[in-house]
């Protein structure tokens, strides 16, 4: 009797993905050009970062923490991949030197929030600031190039017909993350640990190791989205980062992830990445200036924490009782 | 209990609060000192007193309420776009030639206004003030970013830089950081409004059953920090002559840092002001040292991540050995 | 032997110089529903914390299966086989049933969880439930489905003893049925219940073997067949009740201060009083029968449907702010939570609910600050270094000594007093009652709201009797009040029984 009806997470996702759908319509009717292999694909390939990391952060504040260090991170590996590839490590021996220190990044994270008891926001705020210096720092602000980035750059490069390796990458990314999400431990856990940590606790979940391992994603993601961007621009630029740790949880929230933790979908934080990056591309495309996407983005995030939250729930539940 | 031995009692009374300032303000000498060896001709001369002022000017201002907002058990990550807001409002203001003092003050009580709006929505859909103040992060960049095109307005009436100007030897932005310290200090210490946020950051719902309004002392402290966070992009517009809407891009994260180092407790219902004051020396006063060392300031971001790390520790410690 | 699942032997436990159990022995027979009564502080819930982990004993010994039981942690004793329900329900909503159930459990290979886990639940689920889908998202089921999900989950922790604390506090009559039907099904799997209620109804039904504590000793433990009635469980419940002395208060008939008429909420159903000038009213009532709920109403701090009329005036109590300028204030039932902000010292805390008489237009006197705060710890006795120091280091009696000087020194009309002495120790009591009974002699009245019922025979003028969110009844308290009457009543008994 019950099957046929949709969990309230799934209802969510689907009014996301008609806003979705209107937004890239209304686009569309502005200017055709919108809806192109070319435009569709080219947005893909320069927010990759922004999907792949949205995976990522979907578990960490699902379970209740976050991560702002994903930005400073991102720079500072790519100034590590540039660095190994000028001193002569193979390139693709370079990309796994990231990841581990993605790896470490994540551990680090786990054990200042764990060991100083603070709360992950001040935890990870730390690792963002130190990690966003030392990249800055590396290369005194300059973005560092080089025939050794050479080869990096053949995955920008490489199409398929009209398709970028980039689309297949993202689809690969976000099939992984939902396999995590829906088929292992890594997704029940998140969900527990952020619903109900005591339950979690009980049922012998440790706690401390399943964060660990939520941060060491993160800090992976954010490794490989360093060098992603190396591979786009074909440079190390120091600053890539800024800014990407309030994007990723914006579109987090925008997703239907609950900031208090306990709730959130991979599929969710996908809509809503794609939402914030159509409304930005769609925007450029009119021409209207650049700087009316942060005024956007702040909105459609207000909207989506209000949309979201239990007061205004509560008023609206009573209205349409009324 | 005798008169005189509450009085020998209040004589000697360190609270968590009083160590915590003691340790930041040696602390702060101890860099003072160290700058001080480092380049002793130098570092104590005037004008490298009131660059370290000025520096630390905006941080101060901003960092009095900012200290307030955390006390309250609250986080405010737009003061930065706030500020950068308040700066390119002023600007466009005064080009288009409304009066100088009116254009400030109206680009203050916009900054006011979206700071209580903040509050305003914190405190009454019970949202996490981190989401939303993102949000007006957003919001108040990007009217920043509109309002100058993405840069900076130049041809500013030549009049506005006596708001930020150096009087003698003395720079306007460093008197108006003390007097906004000094103000705040009494805040904190003398009135109703500090102690209620006090009792909200530290129990919310024991403060509620008091008849304590968390809306209103959210909305205040909010409202606070936005009306000095646009008041420093006020000044920063006059001392350049220039509105830029990429100011202030750090101040959220040394607004945080310079309470936390002052002892203020990131969960709320702990901090003084006069102790973020003695964290904002100190950050700027290291800052100098670093120049002279020669480090860029990209290392010196760096430094500051691990100070603000060792200060949590440091308020770890002392939460835990003085219980009193 | 074996068929003892648990031996408890000469357990006790001290908490600072206060015994909270004392010298306990008895055994719990496998498959049977043990229920253990008490009235609240009798010992029952440090009893299960020590079988749980959740505290370790001062002394004695636990033998479960016939070994030595120590467990450090909840989640220990839950791996050992001892599963329990809390009062706050350990499931996650928005997980589904069988995510819920197999929690920390899953059979995985590299992290992925096989599907043979899901059988599992399937098999457990069918032993108890039927009417649950596997595939049911939690936040989807009712308080009493939930319980049913976490009691699947014991099971298929392969649990063999489930303590239910207090289960069937927010469950209808069917629900209560059907819950009673699944523990019949457990006993004949061979599961032992460990069943903690306060409705001696229930446990006439239910019992096997019967526990009875009080102040921390063992009574009596004796199988259902040898008790005779409610009477009897209740007799060796109360046991002696030692009545303060108390002594009538000057009451102004005249003067209704505060009028309930039909107040109703959530927990709430048709409260109607009213509260006279000079008088100490008392409610008493088990856990969970709606004490609390009066007092925030009253308080402004819950919404309701109803009336209450504050001298005569419609308050519709909008917020505790304005009840306070109303003069009636509330000493919370968790002092810890609700009653202090224990990172602030006494001075702070002591004018929270009333800052005109230390600050003026907005400005805080801190030398009257000081003296107010002073000249409440002489006048009550709060035991501490001075008004400076942090509440946080002050003892549970101290704490609520600087919780009612914050009440007192709004001088109100009205004082709500929720549990005014839980966790308070003998000493303290009796001066915080002197203090309850100097301010209504000064003028005040009171409302006290107790799951103790000597606080309420030695304090109050007239008892209302709460039952799951209903007055009983009200008594006028003098010699001819019956205690077992009173139990009777609050336990869910008939009146004329």
């Amino acid at each position: 009797m019950r099957n046929n009806k949709l969990s309230r997470s799934t209802q969510k996702n689907l009014v996301l993905f008609v806003i979705l759908l209107v937004l890239c319509a209304f686009f569309y009717s502005q200017n055709n050009r919108f809806i192109t292999v070319y435009n569709l694909t080219n947005m893909v390939r320069q927010s990759l970062p922004n999907f792949i990391l949205g995976c990522g952060m979907t578990f960490v504040i699902a379970s209740g923490a976050i991560d702002l260090s994903v930005g400073g991170t991102m720079a500072l590996s790519a100034m590590l991949y540039g660095y190994l590839c000028i001193w002569g490590i193979n390139p693709w021996l370079a990309v796994v030197i990231v990841a581990g220190f993605g790896v470490v990044v994540g551990i680090f994270n786990t054990v200042i929030m764990e060991k100083l008891q603070i709360p992950a926001i001040m935890a990870t705020l730390a690792t963002w600031i130190i990690t966003a210096g030392m990249a800055m720092s590396v290369c005194k602000a300059i973005p560092i190039t080089g025939p050794e980035l050479k080869p990096i750059t053949v995955l920008n490069s490489i199409k398929f017909g009209k398709i970028p390796l980039a689309l297949p990458i993202c689809i690969v990314v976000i099939a992984v993350f939902l396999f995590l999400e829906k088929k292992t431990i890594l997704g029940k856990y998140a969900i527990a640990i952020g619903g109900n940590d005591a339950a979690a606790h009980f049922s012998g979940i440790n706690v401390t190791k399943m964060r660990a391992c939520f941060f060491v994603l993160t800090g992976v993601l954010a490794g490989l989205s360093g060098v992603w961007q190396v591979a786009r621009l074909g440079s190390a630029d120091p600053t890539i980062g800024t800014g990407m740790e309030f994007k990723v949880v914006a579109a987090c929230i925008l997703g239907g992830v609950n900031i208090k933790g306990g709730e959130g979908t991979v599929s969710g934080v996908m809509i809503g990445t794609a939402i914030l990056i159509v409304l930005t591309n769609g925007m450029q495309m009119m021409d209207i200036g650049s700087f009316y996407q942060d005024i956007a983005t702040g909105l459609v995030l207000l909207a989506s924490v209000l949309i979201n939250s239990d007061s205004v729930g509560e008023l609206m539940g009573k209205k349409a009782a009324a | 209990m005798s008169n005189q031995a509450s009085a020998l009692n209040r004589g000697i009374k360190f609270t968590a609060d009083g160590v915590q300032n003691l340790t930041i303000f040696c602390i702060f000498l101890m860099a003072c000192v160290v700058g001080f060896i480092l380049e002793p001709k130098l570092f104590f001369s005037p004008s490298n007193v009131t660059s370290i002022l000025v520096s630390a000017s905006s941080v101060i201002i901003v960092a009095s309420a900012v200290t307030l907002v955390l006390i309250s058990g609250n986080l405010n990550l737009s003061v930065g776009g706030t500020g950068a807001m308040g700066a390119v409002l002023f600007g466009l203001m005064t080009r288009a030639g409304v009066p100088i003092v009116l254009a400030a003050l109206l680009a203050v009580v916009l900054g006011l206004l979206a700071g209580m709006l903040c509050g305003f929505i914190i405190a009454q859909f019970k949202l996490p003030s981190f989401i939303v103040s993102l949000a007006f992060r957003y919001i108040t960049r990007g009217i920043a970013l509109v309002g100058a095109g993405g840069a900076v307005i130049f041809g500013l009436p030549a009049g506005i830089s006596k708001i930020g100007m150096t009087i003698g030897s003395i720079p306007l932005p460093a008197v108006y950081a003390i007097a906004v310290v000094l103000v705040f200090v009494w805040i904190q210490n003398k009135t109703v409004f500090a102690s209620t946020a006090y009792a909200v950051g530290a129990n919310e719902p024991a403060a509620h059953l008091s008849g304590i309004s968390n809306r209103k002392v959210v909305m205040s402290v909010f409202a606070m920090s936005g009306m000095l966070a646009a008041f420093v992009g006020v000044v920063i517009t006059s001392r350049f002559t220039a509105a830029d809407s990429g100011i202030l891009s750090t101040l959220d994260n040394d607004c945080i840092i310079a309470a936390v180092l002052g002892g203020t407790d990131i969960n709320g219902g702990r901090g003084t002001v006069f102790g973020m004051l003695m964290g904002a020396l100190f950050i700027v006063v290291l800052t100098n040292i670093m120049n002279m060392l020669g480090m860029t300031t990209y290392t010196q971001d760096m430094v500051k991540g691990v100070v603000l790390i060792g200060a949590i520790l440091l308020n770890n410690i002392i939460r835990k050995h003085v219980r009193i | 032997m074996s068929d003892h699942v648990l031996e408890i032997k000469n357990i006790s436990k001290h908490f600072a110089g206060v015994k909270a159990l004392d010298d306990v022995s008895f055994d719990i027979v496998r498959g049977s529903c043990h229920c253990l009564i008490g009235e609240n502080g009798a010992g029952k819930s440090t009893l299960i914390k020590i079988l749980t982990g959740a505290h370790p004993k001062t002394s004695g010994t636990v033998l479960y299966n016939g070994k030595d039981f120590n467990p450090a942690s909840t989640k220990d004793a839950m791996k050992a086989g001892i599963g329990c329900l809390f009062q706050e329900l350990n499931v996650v909503e928005k997980l589904r049933v069988e995510e819920n159930i197999c929690l920390g459990l899953e059979e995985t290979r590299f992290g992925i969880i096989k599907k043979s886990s899901n059988q599992k639940v399937f098999d457990v689920l069918r032993r108890i439930d039927s009417s649950i889908e596997p595939k049911q998202y939690i936040e989807e089921l009712s308080v009493a489905k939930r319980q049913v999900v976490e009691m699947a989950k014991a099971l298929a922790m392969d649990s063999d003893v489930i303590i239910m604390d207090e289960p069937t506090a927010s469950l209808t009559e069917e629900e209560v049925k059907r819950l009673f039907e699944i523990i019949h099904d457990l006993k004949s799997q061979g599961i032992t219940i460990i069943y903690i209620s306060h409705r001696l109804e229930e446990i006439m039904e239910l019992a096997d073997y019967v526990t009875v504590l009080r102040d921390g000793r063992h009574i009596a433990t004796k199988p259902r067949a040898e008790i005779s009635g409610r009477q009897e469980l209740i007799q060796m419940m109360i046991g002696k009740v030692i009545v303060e002395d108390y002594v009538p208060n000057k009451i102004d008939e005249n003067i209704k201060l505060i009028e309930l008429k039909g107040v109703s909420n959530k927990k709430l159903h048709n409260i109607s009083f009213d509260l006279h000038k000079g008088e100490i009213l008392g409610f008493y009532g088990l856990i969970g029968a709606g004490k609390t709920e009066i007092a925030r109403a009253i308080f402004g701090a819950d919404k309701y449907a109803g009336t209450i009329l504050v001298e005569g005036r419609d308050v519709k109590a909008v917020s505790p702010e304005k009840a306070i300028t109303n003069g009636i204030v509330l000493v919370p039932e968790e002092r810890r939570t609700q009653g202090i902000c224990t990172s602030l010292s006494i001075a702070v805390n002591t004018p929270m609910m009333n800052y005109r008489t230390v600050s003026h237009k907005g400005i805080l006197n801190k030398k009257q600050q000081g003296r107010l705060a002073r000249e409440y710890i002489e006048k009550i006795g709060t035991a501490c270094r001075d008004e400076n120091q942090s509440v946080a280091f002050l003892s549970g009696g101290n704490q609520q000594k600087v919780v009612l000087s914050k009440c007192l020194n709004v001088s109100p009309k009205v004082l709500l007093l929720d549990e005014p002495t839980r966790g308070v120790d003998v000493g303290a009591k009796q001066e915080i009652y002197q203090i309850i009974r100097q301010m209504v002699k000064d003028g005040c009245s009171a409302i006290v709201f107790s799951s103790e019922l000597p606080e309420i025979l030695g304090l109050c003028d007239r008892i209302g009797l709460l039952y799951d969110g209903e007055i009983k009844m009200f008594l006028k308290n003098d010699e001819h009040v019956e205690t077992r009457h009173i139990m009777s009543v609050v336990t869910g008994g008939v009146e004329n029984e």
